[in-house]
């Protein structure tokens, strides 16, 4: 006993400090990515107006210029002092961008999650129980059509459904103008939903809501597809396992065995994944906020990276990527506690 | 035991399917070949070329014109023939797969065969790196890679040039699915007793590797690239969503296509957007059924009973984009 | 001027057309407008009208341009200068009417013979809307701040070397080491916009939702890429009457929204632009109205007359006057822009001085594939020639692409060329053209101010901006003869003449000229009052009825 705590104490420490690598190599591909994209801002805002000779007498004077290995330092030495930089097309901090923009993205995201939870474990609950079965090709197909149409695809025929034709939902936008106003000027989390509710204001609160729906939607059905092969998948797999013949076999019946043991077994995966879905969320956060006018981090990094500025590109990338590298750390040592297999 | 000898014994499963997978994969398998005949042979096909913006006689076709005799799926705001783009756009989207999985093969298989059989620092700093990539959102990584290859390879002929960094942003995806997967049963497979004892009998690295571990990890190579084809297709699409794919004067691109039908959608014309995005669809489909299928009957992870973690990331691996 | 995220480039606003030559044509003292003149009567409108007591109602503005910063030392493009123009004073301002420069927060300001030194003197009673008085320390602190922080963004290039003192509180004396007879113009943009020296730092932008001017507006809420709200500042004390009651700004990613909302009324006024789809569907709503209003962004091909095809000079010149033969400007205008765009027979554009449509003269409007064909024969060059056409996609519009696309089908119709078509992203792009990568491409311009020196000046000459290598001598002569002239006529006689010279070479082909165009719902008023060849978008004059 006393060893095995040994080992996971060591384990666990193993892995902290490899978060320090991690993190390194990280940051340094985004540097590295950040560079080999030609072009800064200088470049992208006086080419075509002024001679190339002007041009590198502006880009010299905003220090564009410097070597390579200065930026790098000033930028992993910002980073080390919590400093993300400032946008260079725009005057704000990286900071502001990832709390404003940042807001929109995780309202937009956890309504999608939460969409997609529901559905998609559902879904493959059904499925991976009535394996093999017409249910289970036609879930299966359900699952991977979400995979199969882009997210932009879906955005645009629930515009034309639900805006063009019936009327019924707003398809932009997180919120009508006055109601928008009225959360940026009484704001505190910059969740609307969240300061909505805060300031009490059921008005703004339905507009909001109104307005998440079919890019919560949207963004849901594409992780949704994950959720059902995995949950599919586990179910399968569970309901093979030997306590489940026991349970059976105590005569619990069938709807009690896929609820009590098998489902909960195969909940904890998928906990899992929904972590690892992280990278998947943000690119799917990218099209899905380009398709709906959404004003958040994944429009915002598109309207960055079409106007060349590298500075508040490289700010939300780098943040995305220390959340990605947290979000793996904890799910590593929360499965080392609960699974010793995990560890070497 | 040659690579050919390896390949029909990993394709012996597709012999023997039965049942569903059988079903899946065939259904896959027509929708796949219809649209590699579209590609083949858009110019017989195709009513029009996918540029072609008038008729014979220099009448101009319609702008955002609906569906009609003439145009079956209607024209788009450039005054093209929408079925003629979703033809042509097949050819683009399979050369732009094909290239993509053929580069990222031959840059993540080795580096995988090398990184498990050898280990080693560069092993570590390449598993380092590779995770790096991996965690970085994907379409991001390829949008970089895009901007920074735009124009590079104009030396190729436009249509083609465009094509070429097209499919080389979305390798970069790849690559590092590849490596690791390789890598993985690399390692596993070093650990098998024939191996062993082929190291023991004084076999070169590279006997061993070519003769031994490739063909052992070459069979799981047609089911990722499979999959790995019908992820490619979205993020292609993805990028001319966003601009920065195939641009429109030198190919017919359906995410492109699309983006263009964004403006449009407010006015009720709903076949410029309809149409390019179910090609997306039944392709994706396609592939994904094939690949699956393919899963099921090469990999029957299913029908033993394997140990849960490593089936999950796997799945989570073979599915992220 | 810097682009935002499209081809709409700002306006530096220089002011009228060819009004500015005639202001310093005459060799007098005082330059703009001299003290004392009615327009100049400032006190009477103050006192009478504090914006605050106006009731009108507030006006919602759709853009889908998003501005870079309300701070005016980080801002150079025409989002931005549409709030700044609106949230500050500058010394002069440009009048709507006569596209003068007229007192804002000065009564007045002389120059010398030499245009060396400026000065200017304050009104009395100035207020920032946090009640701050504003002196001449402010002025001096606003100009040296742009020039101190010099960001890649704003406007510090415009502001030259200039250096400003501040002799007693209402007495401002630039300096400027070259002379300039056009200062009283760049006073008057935004680069000039007078900022709180007790809230601005010296050596950093200040935040945007926290800026703080004296001008007829004051900011009340703003959250960047989205939303703004300007109510009337309390303390103004300037002669401008407000039509409204405030203004809301909704910025806007893509422009479906932006049309869904307008059609709802819930915007009052989208400017700028529309794609020429979506305004052709827009014109069939009820209670959606079109306005236009001059505009001088032009396009052009360019050749690079060292690397384009051809192995003569002669071949090449064959070559160009071929093309020039082919282009259809109306075809493309109505297929790809349908009509919001204009066809363009100069490198400078209709309605600036000189403005001569040379190229319709020598190549007619229509293509004419016989003459195109005889160029080429005479060269000794075999049909079809093969060219590579480079363009860019996003900078100049989301238009580009289909406007090459058009541009090819033109070329290639006359079975004379075979077009290869290239296009590059705009980092790589702009480079490239630059250091005789590209043979023949695409490039968009927007003039500093409105003059036609600031085209034909650019465009030709030794050392043309885009690098073209294309020498003429005449050209050469007659520009530094209108560089060197304030004599109006005599300006306006040398740019016919370069014109003139220009077109038979076809150094360039001018494809097209943009206008301003924007929309409104229902019984907006006085949006036509605000499209004017300076570009400034003044709040106060939209009204609501």
């Amino acid at each position: 006993m006393a060893k095995q705590n040994g080992s996971l104490r060591g384990y666990i420490l193993t892995r902290l400090l490899l978060v320090v690598p991690n993190v390194w190599i990280l940051l340094t591909v985004v540097f590295v990515l950040m560079r080999v994209a030609p072009g800064d801002p200088v470049q992208a805002a006086a080419g075509g107006h002024l001679a190339q000779a002007q041009i590198d007498e502006l880009r010299h004077a905003g220090g564009f210029d410097k070597p390579l290995l200065v930026q790098y330092g000033t930028y992993i030495g910002n980073i080390l002092h919590g400093n993300l930089g400032r946008s260079s097309s725009e005057n704000r901090t990286v900071l502001s961008i990832v709390t404003h923009e940042g807001a929109a993205t995780l309202e937009l995201s956890v309504a999608a999650l939460l969409f997609a939870l529901v559905l998609g474990l559902s879904i493959g609950l059904l499925i991976g129980r009535f394996r093999d079965s017409f249910v289970d090709v036609g879930g299966r197909l359900f699952g991977i059509l979400t995979y199969a149409a882009p997210v932009f695809y879906v955005g645009i025929l629930l515009q034309l459904l639900f805006v063009s034709t019936l009327g019924w939902l707003p398809g932009s936008g997180q919120a009508d103008t006055l109601q928008d106003l009225d959360l940026i000027t009484r704001s505190h989390t910059h969740i609307y939903v969240v300061d909505a509710i805060i300031n009490g204001s059921w008005d703004d609160l339905r507009n909001v809501l109104v307005h998440l729906i079919l890019p919560g939607v949207t963004l849901g059905l594409l992780l949704c597809g994950v959720f059902i092969r995995l949950v599919r998948v586990n179910i399968i797999q569970t309901m093979q396992a030997d306590y489940i013949e026991a349970a059976r076999a105590r005569g619990i019946g069938e709807f009690g065995v896929l609820i009590r043991h098998a489902f909960r077994n195969a909940l904890v995966p998928v906990v899992t994944v929904v972590g690892l879905q992280a990278a998947l969320l943000l690119s799917g956060a990218v099209l899905t906020e380009t398709t709906f006018n959404w004003p958040g981090i994944g429009q915002a990094l598109i309207h960055y990276l079409n106007q060349r500025d590298y500075a508040a590109v490289q700010g939300i990338v780098t943040v995305f990527a220390l959340i990605v590298v947290g979000i793996s750390l904890i799910i590593d040592l929360v499965n080392a506690l609960i699974d010793p297999r995990v560890r070497y | 035991m040659t690579v050919s000898q390896n390949l029909r014994r990993s394709l012996a499963p597709v012999r023997e399917a039965r049942g569903l997978p059988k079903w899946t994969l065939w259904v896959g398998a027509a929708i796949v070949a219809v649209f590699v005949v579209m590609a083949v042979f858009a110019p017989w096909i195709s009513p029009y070329r996918f540029d072609q913006y008038q008729t014979g006689g220099g009448v101009r076709f319609p702008k955002s014109g609906r569906p009609s005799g003439s145009h079956l799926f209607g024209t788009n705001v450039i005054s093209t023939d929408v079925l003629s783009h979703i033809v042509y756009g097949s050819r683009t989207a399979l050369e732009v797969i094909v290239l993509a999985v053929i580069f990222s093969l031959l840059v993540g298989v080795p580096l995988g065969l090398y990184s498990g059989y050898f280990g080693g620092w560069l092993d570590r700093v390449l598993v380092l790196v590779m995770d790096a990539m991996f965690a970085f959102p994907s379409l991001l990584l390829a949008i970089l890679v895009a901007v920074y290859m735009g124009g590079k390879f104009s030396f190729l002929g436009a249509a083609f040039g465009g094509v070429m960094s097209a499919a080389l942003s979305i390798t970069v995806i790849y690559v590092p699915q590849y490596f690791r997967v390789i890598r993985n049963s690399v390692i596993s497979v070093r650990e098998e007793p024939y191996v062993e004892a082929a190291q023991v009998l004084g076999a070169k690295p590279r006997t061993v590797i070519g003769k031994y571990v490739f063909g052992n990890v070459v069979q799981n190579v047609p089911v990722i690239a499979t999959l790995n084809a019908a992820d490619a297709l979205l993020t292609l699409a993805g990028l001319g969503f966003l601009g920065y794919g195939v641009q429109p004067s030198d190919a017919a691109e359906w995410g492109y296509d699309l983006q263009r039908s964004l403006e449009e959608i407010s006015s009720g014309v709903w076949w410029t957007s309809v149409y390019p995005g179910l090609a997306i669809v039944l392709l994706v489909t396609g592939l994904t059924l094939v690949g699956e299928s393919l899963n099921d009957l090469v990999n029957p992870t299913l029908r033993r009973r394997r140990l849960l973690p490593v089936t999950i990331a796997d799945t989570a691996e073979g599915e992220d984009l | 001027m810097r682009t935002a995220s499209t081809a709409v480039r700002a306006a530096a606003a220089l002011v009228a057309v060819s009004l500015v030559t005639v202001a310093c044509g005459s060799k007098s003292k005082s330059s703009g407008t001299t003290p004392g003149t009615s327009a100049g009567a400032p006190t009477s409108g103050a006192a009478s009208a504090p914006a605050a007591t106006n009731s009108g109602k507030t006006i919602v503005w759709g853009s889908t341009d998003t501005p870079i910063s309300y701070d005016p030392a980080g801002s150079y493009d025409l989002p931005s200068w549409n709030v700044v123009y609106n949230v500050y004073q500058t010394l002069l301002r440009v009048d709507e009417k006569t596209q003068k420069p007229v007192p804002d927060a000065a009564s007045g300001c002389t120059a010398s013979t030499d245009f060396k030194v400026w000065t200017c003197k304050l009104k009395p009673g100035l207020k920032f809307s946090n009640g701050d008085p504003l002196t001449s320390a402010d002025v001096k602190w606003s100009f040296d701040r742009v020039i101190k922080i010099a960001d890649p963004n704003g406007p510090s290039s415009l502001l030259g070397k200039v250096v400003t003192t501040a002799p007693d509180p209402s007495t401002v004396v630039f300096t400027l080491p070259d002379g300039n007879s056009l200062w009283n113009q760049i006073i008057g943009t935004a680069a000039g916009a007078i900022v709180d020296s007790k809230v601005f730092p010296a050596d950093k932008l200040e935040p945007d939702a926290q800026v703080i001017g004296s001008g007829p507006y004051a900011i009340k809420a703003y959250q960047t890429k989205q939303l703004a709200q300007f109510i009337p500042n309390k303390n103004y004390t300037g002669d401008l009457k407000l039509s409204n009651g405030g203004l809301i700004i909704h910025y806007y990613q893509d422009e479906s929204a932006l049309k869904l909302d307008l059609e709802a009324g819930k915007v009052d006024v989208a400017y700028p632009n529309f794609t020429p789809t979506t305004l052709t569907e827009l014109k069939t709503k009820p209670k959606v109205k079109e306005v236009d209003g001059p505009g001088g962004a032009i396009r052009y091909i360019v050749f690079n007359t060292k690397t384009m095809p051809g192995d003569t000079p002669a071949q090449k010149l064959a070559i160009r006057r071929a093309m020039a033969f082919l282009i259809d400007r109306p075809a493309l205008a109505k297929n790809v822009y349908s009509g919001t765009v204009d066809p363009l027979y100069s490198m400078v554009p209709k309605g600036l001085d000189g403005a001569m449509p040379d190229y319709q003269t020598v190549y007619g409007t229509a293509p004419d594939k016989t003459k195109a064909a005889a160029e080429l024969t005479k060269a000794g060059l075999k049909a079809p020639v093969s060219i590579q056409l480079w363009w860019t996609p996003k900078h100049y519009g989301s238009l580009s692409g289909d406007e090459y696309t058009e541009l090819k089908r033109q070329f290639e119709a006359s079975g004379l060329f075979k077009v290869n078509l290239q296009s590059t992203e705009w980092d790589a792009y702009s480079k490239a053209y630059a250091t005789d990568k590209y043979p023949i491409y695409e490039l968009g311009w927007f003039p500093d101010y409105p003059d036609t020196d600031d085209y034909v000046g650019e465009f030709y000459g030794p050392t043309p901006f885009f690098n073209n290598h294309y020498v003429n001598k005449t050209i050469d002569k007659l520009l530094l003869d209108e560089k060197s002239s304030t004599d109006a006529a005599k300006r306006t006689a040398d740019f016919k003449a370069i014109q003139d010279a220009a077109a038979p070479d076809a150094p360039t082909i001018p494809v097209w000229q943009g206008k301003q165009i924007a929309v409104q719902y229902g019984n907006v008023t006085g949006l036509s009052d605000t499209l004017l060849p300076d570009y400034i978008f003044r709040f106060w004059v939209l009204g609501k009825s």
